[in-house]
């Protein structure tokens, strides 16, 4: 322990705080369009579309190739492998399209969840076989960043401090080997809505488990300053009987970051889960109001959150594209400003009712 | 794991954050007068004076009696057991004459190091026994925070992980129980300055031993916000033939910090160690002009750096008595501008000079 040994030198270093923070620059989150062919599935059959690859190429290249102004609200865009290697209808290499807007291209790096023996249905994630070369050539083909998601759930007897430990120490793994070959890692550390657990008890979990993480993360000698992490916002769990509002949920949120996220990782960009466009929206902006110190940006990282509309609007036919293209933007402004606290939404009597329902003492 | 059980109540988390933040308000930092009677022993040895009660006895009041200017410098003295009780010449208590100042009374409550069998002159440090019995009357007699000092060394063997562990797990139980008491725990693992490493080594460690300390503070549910944590800051070993700037020892202690303290911490108060009044000054100041973000206040807890001109001018004569107080008064004031970057050096350069060395590529 008491000697360092060389992870990385000076100039790695360099290049991996500056990718990260150009992708958190200001105004400026993600577009998490790695969903797998498993996944896009699912998203294509709620709008009676077949998943093939033309399909998923078709959608993908619909969002990549709108206006450049994209750029100023999407610093990143994290990649499928497939992806990675398709072409826009006019035969440019996606990562190239998405890099001329000046957009910074990441790529999904694990391979799916398995389960932990012994736990009530926990997993851990798999992925890391073979992963320093996988790196080196998703390096050569155009990424700068990786993603790596990892699952808890809460429950009962869940999360597990074996679920715990293994998954931050996994995470851990996987970082080390991204900063090697130049990509920043986006840590994820997931823990599920499901559930009726309250604002509460998710606070008192995502606590716990980012601790972990960062230990692990400390362990692992990984440079924080070429990380970003991707957690869940703080929300009661889906079942959870009571309502809590955006600024509840920001205060949850902000308040254990501060507890456990170290200021010199440069920034935070929130999954959005099963949140709809809207409330992932009103969540973001809030946490960006909250009156408490945050040193790291806070941001977004955002699937569903992003594309549900440009999904409906699609629906599959060439056509629509336009209509489709127009909701994703839209979507990305708006969580572009809410990435600074400045969404204000229209319909909704002022900004200052909803703030005086924040009670200056509250203490979480 | 998953599930959170009562530690402390809304008003004793509100009691305890408002405590921590008073101690580093702006401009402020806390003298460390809790001397042990074997400590003392050393101090008054070298300025020929008997160890006597009554000697220590005058010698804090030399300390207590500075007159209103140490309102606005002073956040807190640490008191050591005996001194909690003994009164000024006019009888009245030493803790009313602080209390009456607006500056808070803490109190050391550990017994000192003992010995980690198996390795290398290693330590932990002893108190738990009764701890929560002492910090109850000591909080009814007029304390509002307390202080636990461990201890760590390098060398090409140390700190092992034994070390590590062991004495973050005892600072988390000593944490743990203050705050059940309404008392703030100051957390100090202290890595000694002793040896001839360098910058970088005593940064990495300082990084280690840092970092296992919140974990442990997480594991033990210890309210980040109403503790403070009490460093040394990130120095070159004693004998280290590299010499650095203050501009270096800044950046490197920043960093660190950066790493591995919450933002949820209210503030980061310097031991000072083996540093001479004016480089714990300088360094301090340094410190606070850093132009890495820093999310917490960061100031002193000296001893030694804010009473060795005060000691050596008393040199135990009651007629050096105003004159000693007045030293104390000086460096008090020195160090609250420290705290707040605006010291300019005693007659050198100064500020702008120093901030020239900083070399704006260092990666650490």
């Amino acid at each position: 322990m008491t000697h360092q040994y060389p992870s990385l030198s000076p100039e790695q270093k360099k290049e991996l705080s500056t990718i990260a923070q150009r992708i958190v620059a200001p105004g400026k989150g993600i577009l998490a369009a790695d969903e797998s062919v498993g996944t896009m599935g699912k998203r294509l059959q709620k709008i009676n579309v077949e998943n093939n690859e033309e399909n998923r190429r078709f959608f993908r290249n619909l969002l990549f190739s709108v206006d450049s102004s994209i750029a100023n609200s999407i610093g990143g865009v994290i990649f499928f492998h497939e992806t990675l290697y398709q072409k826009s209808d006019k035969g440019v290499p996606f990562p190239k399209l998405v890099k001329e807007k000046g957009i910074v291209v990441g790529i999904k790096v694990d391979k799916g969840t398995a389960g932990l023996n012994g736990t009530d249905g926990e997993t851990t994630t798999q992925g890391l076989d073979g992963l320093a070369e996988r790196c080196a050539q998703y390096k050569k083909d155009g990424c700068d960043f990786a993603k790596w998601r990892s699952v808890l759930k809460i429950s009962d007897g869940c999360p597990s401090a074996l679920a715990v430990a293994e998954n931050a120490n996994v995470l851990a793994r996987y970082a080390s080997i991204c900063q090697q070959n130049g990509l920043v890692p986006i840590v994820e550390p997931e823990i599920l809505p499901d559930g009726d657990h309250d604002l509460k008890r998710c606070q008192y979990v995502t606590e716990k488990v980012l601790a972990a993480v960062y230990k692990a993360l400390s362990d692992h000698h990984v440079y924080l300053e070429g990380t970003l992490l991707k957690p869940n916002m703080v929300t009661a769990g889906h079942s959870c009987p009571k309502k809590f509002t955006s600024e509840e949920v920001a205060m949850a949120t902000v308040t254990a970051l501060r507890r456990t996220v170290p200021a010199a990782v440069p920034g935070i960009c929130f999954l959005s889960g099963g949140q709809s466009e809207e409330e992932a929206s009103l969540n973001l902006n809030a946490i960006n109001q909250m009156p408490l110190h945050r040193p790291w940006k806070l941001t977004f990282s955002y699937g569903r959150a992003l594309q549900a509309s440009a999904l409906s609007a699609w629906k599959g036919k060439q056509e629509n594209k336009q209509a489709a293209q127009n909701a994703f933007c839209t979507r990305a402004k708006i969580n572009g400003l809410a990435s600074k606290g400045e969404y204000k939404p229209t319909g909704e009597s002022n900004q200052a009712a909803t703030q005086s329902l924040f009670t200056a003492s509250y203490v979480y | 794991m998953p599930h959170q059980y009562p530690t402390l109540s809304i008003e004793q988390k509100k009691e305890l954050q408002d405590i921590a933040h008073r101690i580093v308000s702006p401009g402020k930092g806390i003298l460390a007068a809790d001397e042990s009677v074997g400590s003392m022993a050393k101090r008054l040895a070298q300025i020929g004076v008997e160890n006597t009660e009554e000697n220590r006895r005058q010698y804090r009041q030399v300390l207590f009696s500075a007159d209103s200017r140490i309102n606005s410098c002073i956040g807190g003295v640490i008191f050591f057991h005996e001194t909690l009780y003994q009164h000024a010449d006019d009888g009245t208590p030493f803790v009313q004459m602080i209390k009456d100042k607006g500056i808070l009374v803490g109190i050391k409550v550990d017994k000192g190091v003992v010995p980690l069998a198996g390795t290398n002159g290693e330590t932990t440090t002893q108190g738990l026994d009764g701890l929560s019995e002492r910090c109850a009357q000591y909080k009814k007699d007029g304390a509002d925070f307390a202080k636990w000092r461990c201890v760590l060394k390098i060398s090409t063997t140390t700190p092992s992980q034994l070390a590590l562990t062991e004495n973050a797990n005892v600072l988390a139980r000593y944490a743990s129980i203050c705050q059940q008491h309404g008392i703030v725990p100051i957390v100090e693992p202290e890595i000694l300055p002793d040896g001839d490493h360098d910058l970088k080594r005593s940064q990495y460690v300082t990084e280690k031993v840092l970092t296992a300390m919140y974990k442990a503070l997480s594991d033990h549910h210890v309210y980040l916000e109403g503790t403070l944590l009490k460093p040394n800051m990130v120095t070159p070993g004693h004998g280290c033939s590299t010499k650095y700037s203050a501009v270096e020892i800044a950046m490197a202690t920043v960093t660190a910090l950066r790493r591995t303290v919450p933002p949820a911490v209210a503030g980061i108060t310097f031991l000072s160690g083996g540093q001479s009044e004016e480089e714990a000054s300088i360094n301090l100041n340094a410190i606070n002009n850093c132009p890495l973000p820093k999310p917490w206040a960061l100031t002193f807890s000296y001893g030694r750096a804010l009473q060795a001109s005060a000691l050596s001018t008393w040199r135990g004569q009651k007629e050096n008595a105003s004159a000693a107080t007045e030293e104390f008064v000086k460096r008090a004031e020195v160090n609250g501008l420290a705290a707040q970057g605006k010291y300019s050096g005693s007659g050198n350069s100064g500020g702008a000079a120093s901030r020239s060395l900083y070399v704006a590529n260092h990666a650490y």
